[in-house]
């Protein structure tokens, strides 16, 4: 037998690919069909799967300006393959995102640079210096912030923007609608990870003879203009919703109001589109507690975190979804190290401030910022409205450790001078996907 | 104890002989030389400069792994550091080649920083035309198409 080690690398790639194939479903094939296994070399001999190796490696940034270097990087980059790909192994340090307010109706969006060379769980300031503002921007505010993509609302009007290729699309107004003209509209980015779509939910209801009645729109990402908001169409519970929703694992979270005033735990699933009410822990409260309370992520874990006695007493109470199918909450009670206490007290002299709840990093500790509240009756109710605060820095808890640190925020441009700050939240996400 | 060893062929027909250990980073060698055992590995399209690195490359590496037992954080530390300095004293056109040979030959880690490496190379560049130049790749776009792209993106470039 003539021994060719060729033939022998040539089998053991096949046998590779094939391992590696079998695992990517059939609907990704079809988009990863420019890197088959012989595809023709590059001009300078690189195989098609290198430079996706190397592409995959180079930030964000430079994906977007170098995509005019050759077709062959265009097509790559704009691919839902490469997309999914870069989405996956981008490993790097969170951004903080904020509004920087000019005046009653001027606002900056600003962040700060993501690198792999600072970890979260050390660093001890954030410093902004980019500026991401466009003029179609105004008056619009976040609602939400998920895998690089920020979701801007004005009113009933929503826009999506994507932080890494900075692409913002304004996206149709749901018109078919008798509820949402007339209330609040929450919006929320997800991702269905079935048919690996990003959805934005639009979450609303009315309350009409001691009811509560809910509406559920969804948007597909990604689709094009003929894109449309639709209802969906399976039966949706009486609730409404009082937290923002947090989505992890193709599902989406949230508290909300039954008619009879009471909380519910809310599960909305992003792929199947159903909605199921579930038992909300015992001990929280309407609307005492309510107001400061937020669902996060623990220890890969649903928990809720009601954080109203933080800045007064330093202490929080802590609810674990322990089993989702049985309702099991698990309940802990954090008390803050005495020492600790001036970093969540020191600037309550007037009562205004209070610390808002932006999710969890990759590392589990709990971002909380500073925020200043009004309280102002619009079509009489009572709205409290957040306000930008003059606190530079956020706050990250360390549940586990039971841990507080403070991280400043830092003017890399030197623009922040007697202005007010609203923190969006922080994001450690380099998506590419086009909208 | 004895240490197995194995005898590499580079395309110019350079012999080299190597720890078993060592050549075993090579995914594709681990296979063949289980296979194939007692026999030259004819490598007919790395040139002994390549060859040699890969193999200055998995020696550094080998070492580190048996003698570290459960490698503690400094030498690993190390080790990236020596990565760092191996990748950095490459010239441009050996660096794809030796790209290149971690990919024939599979040995995933040098093949992640011969990759990080490139992309950092990238990275720094100015503009699309320095990349083109480094990496010898031809424009095929038109100025039109170059504009329109640049239109679309509406990224401060």
């Amino acid at each position: 037998m003539a021994f060719s080690f060729d033939l022998a690398v040539t089998l053991h790639r096949e046998t590779r690919r094939m391992m590696r194939r079998s695992k990517v479903i059939r609907r990704r094939q079809r988009d990863i069909n420019i890197c088959k296994s012989h595809e023709p070399p590059q001009p300078q001999g690189m195989p098609f799967d290198l430079v996706i190796e190397i592409l995959t490696r180079l930030p964000g940034t430079s994906l977007m300006r170098f995509k005019s270097v050759s077709k062959l990087w265009l097509s790559l980059i704009c691919s839902k393959y490469f997309t999914n790909r870069f989405l996956k192994v981008s490993s790097l340090s969170p951004r903080l995102y904020m509004w920087l307010c000019l005046d009653n109706k001027k606002k900056l969006l600003l962040s700060s640079l993501s690198s792999h060379d600072l970890d979260v769980s050390t660093m001890s300031s954030f410093v902004v210096d980019q500026n991401l503002t466009t003029p179609a921007m105004e008056g619009y505010s976040v609602s939400h912030v998920f895998h690089g993509l920020m979701c801007f609302t004005n009113g009933t009007h929503a826009q999506i923007y994507n932080t890494t290729t900075r692409q913002l699309v304004v996206l149709p107004d749901i018109e078919e609608s008798n509820i949402i003209a007339d209330e609040d509209s929450k919006y929320s980015i997800g991702h269905d990870p079935v048919h690996d779509q990003y959805k934005v939910v639009c979450v609303v209801s009315t309350r009409k003879d001691r009811m509560f009645l809910p509406e559920h729109w969804v948007f597909i990402l990604g689709g094009g203009v003929s894109s449309r908001w639709r209802k969906i169409s399976s039966p949706c519970p009486q609730h409404c919703r009082f937290t923002k929703g947090l989505t992890i694992n193709g599902r989406m979270y949230y508290l909300a109001l039954v008619p009879s005033i009471k909380p519910v735990f809310v599960r909305f699933d992003i792929s199947s589109e159903e909605t199921r009410l579930l038992q909300a822990p015992e001990d929280v409260t309407w609307p005492y507690q309510c107001f400061q309370t937020a669902v996060i992520e623990y220890d890969g874990r649903i928990a809720v975190l009601g954080h109203a006695d933080l800045v007064e007493d330093g202490v929080m109470k802590l609810w674990v979804m322990e089993d989702e199918e049985k309702n099991m909450w698990s309940r802990k009670t954090l008390v803050l190290h005495p020492s600790q206490m001036n970093m969540v007290n020191t600037n309550n002299a007037n009562g205004t401030y209070y610390l808002r709840v932006h999710g969890t990093t990759r590392n589990g500790d709990v971002i909380l910022a500073p925020h200043n509240r009004i309280r102002r009756v619009i079509h009489g109710r009572l709205h409290v409205l957040p306000q930008g605060t003059t606190l530079f820095y956020v706050l990250l808890y360390n549940i586990q450790k039971n841990h507080l640190r403070k991280v400043e925020i830092e003017d890399g441009s030197n623009c922040f001078l007697n202005k007010r700050l609203d923190v969006i939240g922080l994001d450690d996400t380099e998506n590419l996907m086009y909208l | 104890m004895s240490k197995k060893m194995i005898v590499l062929k580079s395309s110019e027909g350079v012999s080299f002989v190597v720890e078993e250990a060592v050549a075993r980073q090579s995914k594709i060698i681990s296979f063949l030389v289980e296979e194939f055992p007692d026999r030259e590995l004819p490598l007919t399209n790395m040139t002994s400069e390549i060859l040699r690195k890969t193999i200055e490359y998995c020696k550094k590496h080998v070492v580190e792994d048996d003698g570290g037992g459960d490698s503690s954080s400094s030498s690993s530390g190390d080790l990236k550091e020596w990565d760092v300095k191996f990748v950095a004293e490459i010239d441009q056109p050996r660096l794809m080649d030796l790209l290149m040979a971690a990919n024939y030959l599979d040995i995933p880690s040098l093949l992640d920083v011969t990759c990080q490496k490139v992309a950092d190379t990238i990275a720094a560049c100015n503009d699309e035309k320095e990349i083109r130049a480094t990496f010898n790749i031809e424009n095929d776009f038109t100025e039109e198409e170059v504009e329109a792209i640049r239109m679309e993106n509406q990224y401060p470039i």
